[in-house]
């Protein structure tokens, strides 16, 4: 049993450092005894890099697993009959996607703990979601669209109800989309502005910034997810992201929520308000490595991020590292992380190493 | 002039133009500088080779002075690994071996039997299109072009910055005396080698420089090299490819029979790793040893290992990418979890271990697979055109007859273990100073 209701019982956000770490050491301590008891090639690496969990150990002496071991192994911790769901990464960075295999137990952690990290930003009551997106049922058998569309839901937990307002063209249905906001503005209901990030930006606010169109959401939340991969070439700061949407929705800058999450520990998402970093919840322990010595790096310095969390128990998730570039900071006594980038190759590489590309 | 459109002069006339690679002049037209070389060709081209190879072979000694100019410019670049290419008698056996006749048919007509007369020309303007990666190793064709006496028009990458300009500018401020008192000038040499820089975008300037030029050398990875290939050029315009390639190695079970010969190898093969940090298509990444040995193949992945971690203390790293970082942690867990791997707490080298003979994309950064093989073929299997370098301890008999197939199926090169990152003639398959010079008889 994976029981983290203790960690479910208080806030998120409600802690010290100290005893966050010793609260996920004991859980870590606990997945891991089931990981070497039921996943053999982790074992092996326990084993291999000589990590006793019986012993005194810190959370940075947990062997981590880079991510895309994901991609290439179907890595499992439980019988193949409790198995109740089979997730699948975006695959963006790579041809092939990660494959996560989910048990019941696993599943309801997961939501649990959206549920948790979610309500602490926008509250207890449910809201509506207007989704800047195509509705995946227009567009049966767009892969990436079913993907996107599988993210979404996901977050639809705390929805009252929802409404798709992009077209197949991934244009805005400005009637559908005006409609709705004029319905919760005259019933002064709260809503969330929903999608992932490079539309909101890209399809959304650029599109009505281009046509000179302005609202004034003063009773709106965006929330964007997806992370800022297609948003890198194109040099946008989350500065101006955020400054083009509160010129075009009229939303409060603090009412922009950045939510952070990766498919390989999904269920935990680290949220920024504005221009603020994200929140670490005391579910979960961000490190950042030294991409050359791998040694723990301080405050502030960029390195690559490892995450620490006990909630995957149907597969060795658990301490994994991840292709993201960041850094950490500790602020009256809690944890923030930002992400920069991602690790990407020098700009001098080896014609070998063009060839293994195109090959 | 839009930045699309200019083509950045580095090196023209025997100078580096620019301290910085930002500041360097720019032209539109090039024309002015094709005729300014076109002139001195005249002078290079009656040249004699044995004083083209006195002027390198001086280079050669300037480079190895502990504080000379090139050690404290150079020698983080790679510069001393070349430096056996500009020795005289180095260069003497491979223009002997890639001409494949009297040297002094470089200078002149020379008998070639009762009836006839024999002599190599240069074919004119050679356009070097030089890759970021190594950038010193453009500097092999550069050689090749100026000893068979050629004008050479070098195209560098954004990244290589200001260091092959700085060089030339260096080797052309040498001369050297001869026993009669003559001199030989470095810039009556050089005067015929210019460096620019175009974007990858500018399709005028890729067109310009591939239509003036006798002969098209490109280095790089396979876009930069199809690049280069699908530009326009006029007929007769030949091309020198060194596009991307790998290589691996092979040690048949005679050769590990007993531990000091391990300890050899491996030390040897330690070394072809080290070098330039695998970045070099004839750096191995896989090495695959027959099953069934002495000692075991395990033994062999461990030995190894020793010998990277000695060989790791003397030679320092040079930088990676944090992608590369990952790709070689993820390789490391893998082989945890499934194989075996061995390996410091930091990144410096990695030896991983499969009882199979599935040959693995490289790594880099001193990352190699020891893999295992039951049959020849199963090693025949991997090789293609692609394959530029087998390092080999074997057998001679099994050697030779591994290495028909091998080539048969696409295989450059089968040095020896220690020796494969050495660059030598004939290279990626080509005599390339042959391909260098036009061939004329005269009927005497």
């Amino acid at each position: 049993m994976n029981n983290l209701n203790n960690f479910f019982d208080s806030p998120p956000f409600d802690y010290n450092i100290s005893e966050k770490d010793l609260n996920l050491i004991e859980s870590l301590r606990i997945n891991l005894q089931h990981q070497y008891n039921n996943c053999l090639p982790f074992k092996r690496l326990l084993e291999k890099r000589k990590f006793n969990f019986s012993n005194d150990f810190n959370l940075e002496d947990i062997p981590y697993i880079p991510v895309t071991i994901f991609k290439d192994y179907q890595l499992k911790s439980v019988k193949e009959e409790l198995i109740v769901r089979k997730l699948t990464s975006s695959a963006t960075s790579s041809q092939n996607p990660s494959q996560i295999f989910i048990d019941k137990e696993t599943r309801v952690n997961q939501m649990k703990s959206l549920v948790w990290i979610l309500s602490s930003f926008l509250g207890k009551k449910k809201m509506p979601y207007l989704i800047m997106d195509i509705d995946p049922n227009l567009k049966k058998g767009d892969f990436e669209l079913s993907a996107r569309g599988a993210a979404i839901r996901g977050f639809l937990v705390g929805a009252s109800k929802s409404s798709f307002c992009m077209n197949e063209q991934l244009e805005i249905d400005y009637e559908k989309f005006y409609s709705l906001i004029k319905d919760y503005e005259k019933s002064n209901e709260k809503f969330i502005l929903f999608g992932y990030t490079y539309i909101m930006y890209l399809y959304v606010a650029m599109k009505m910034k281009e046509k000179g169109e302005k609202l004034n959401l003063s009773n709106c939340i965006v929330m964007h997810i997806g992370g800022w991969k297609k948003l890198y070439d194109q040099k946008v700061s989350k500065e101006k992201f955020n400054k083009i949407l509160v010129d075009v929705f009229g939303v409060e800058k603090d009412n922009i929520l950045d939510v952070y999450g990766f498919t390989e520990q999904l269920g935990t998402v680290y949220i920024s308000k504005g221009n603020g970093m994200k929140e670490i919840p005391k579910i979960s322990k961000v490190l950042v490595r030294d991409p050359y010595t791998l040694e723990i790096l301080e405050d502030n310095q960029e390195g690559l991020l490892q995450f620490l969390n006990p909630i995957p128990y149907s597969y060795p998730g658990l301490s994994v590292l991840t292709d993201d570039l960041g850094f950490k900071c500790t602020i009256n006594n809690k944890e923030y992380f930002e992400i920069t980038g991602r690790a990407k190759n020098s700009e001098v590489r080896g014609c070998g190493d063009i060839l293994s590309e195109s090959m | 002039m839009s930045k699309k459109n200019e083509i950045k002069l580095l090196f023209f006339e025997n100078k580096c133009l620019s301290e910085s690679f930002e500041d360097a002049p720019s032209v539109s037209d090039f024309s002015s500088q094709y005729n300014s070389l076109k002139e001195s060709h005249h002078k290079l081209a009656n040249t004699n080779t044995d004083d083209i190879l006195d002027f390198f072979d001086e280079i050669s000694k300037k480079i190895i002075e502990r504080d000379g100019v090139f050690q404290k410019k150079f020698s983080e670049d790679g510069i001393n690994f070349l430096t056996y290419w500009f020795r005289k008698n180095f260069l003497k056996k491979a223009l002997s071996e890639s001409i494949r006749t009297d040297l002094r048919a470089l200078d002149d007509y020379i008998q070639l039997d009762e009836k006839n007369l024999i002599a190599a020309t240069p074919k004119g303007i050679i356009t070097h299109w030089l890759s970021g990666n190594v950038p010193i190793l453009g500097l092999l064709s550069l050689i090749q072009g100026l000893a068979t006496k050629n004008i050479n028009i070098l195209k560098i990458s954004k990244e290589t910055g200001m260091l092959i300009p700085n060089f030339l500018h260096e080797i052309a401020k040498i001369n050297v005396k001869k026993s009669s008192n003559r001199l030989i000038k470095g810039s009556d040499i050089c005067k015929g080698i210019a460096v620019v820089y175009f974007d990858r975008d500018n399709t005028n300037a890729q067109e310009y420089f591939s239509k003036i030029s006798n002969i098209r050398v490109a280095w790089g990875g396979m876009d930069a090299v199809e690049s280069v290939m699908n530009t326009k050029k006029h007929y007769g315009t030949e091309d020198v490819i060194f596009g991307p390639k790998k290589s691996f190695a092979v040690i048949d079970k005679t050769q590990i029979n007993e531990e000091s010969k391990i300890d050899s190898l491996c030390q040897k093969l330690a070394y072809d790793i080290f070098q330039i940090d695998q970045r070099g298509c004839n750096s191995p990444h896989n090495i695959f040893i027959e099953k069934n040995s002495k000692l075991g193949s395990k033994f062999f992945a461990e030995r190894l290992s020793i010998a990277m971690k000695s060989l790791a203390n003397k030679i320092s790293q040079q930088s990676y990418s944090s992608l590369e970082s990952l790709n070689v942690l993820k390789k490391r867990t893998e082989y945890d979890m499934f194989y075996e791997a061995y390996y410091p707490d930091s990144l410096e080298w990695t030896v991983l271990y499969a009882d199979n003979s599935s040959i693995e994309e490289a790594c880099f950064n001193r990352t190699i697979f020891v893999k295992t093989f039951k049959n020849i073929d199963d090693i025949l299997n991997q090789c293609n055109h692609l394959t530029q370098s087998i390092g080999v301890a074997m057998e001679e008999k099994n050697l030779i007859r591994f290495a028909k197939k091998a080539a048969l199926r696409g295989v450059d090169r089968f040095p020896k273990i220690g020796t494969m990152t050495l660059y030598e003639v004939p290279w990626d398959g080509m005599y390339v100073m042959d391909r260098f010079v036009k061939w004329t008889k005269i009927n005497n």
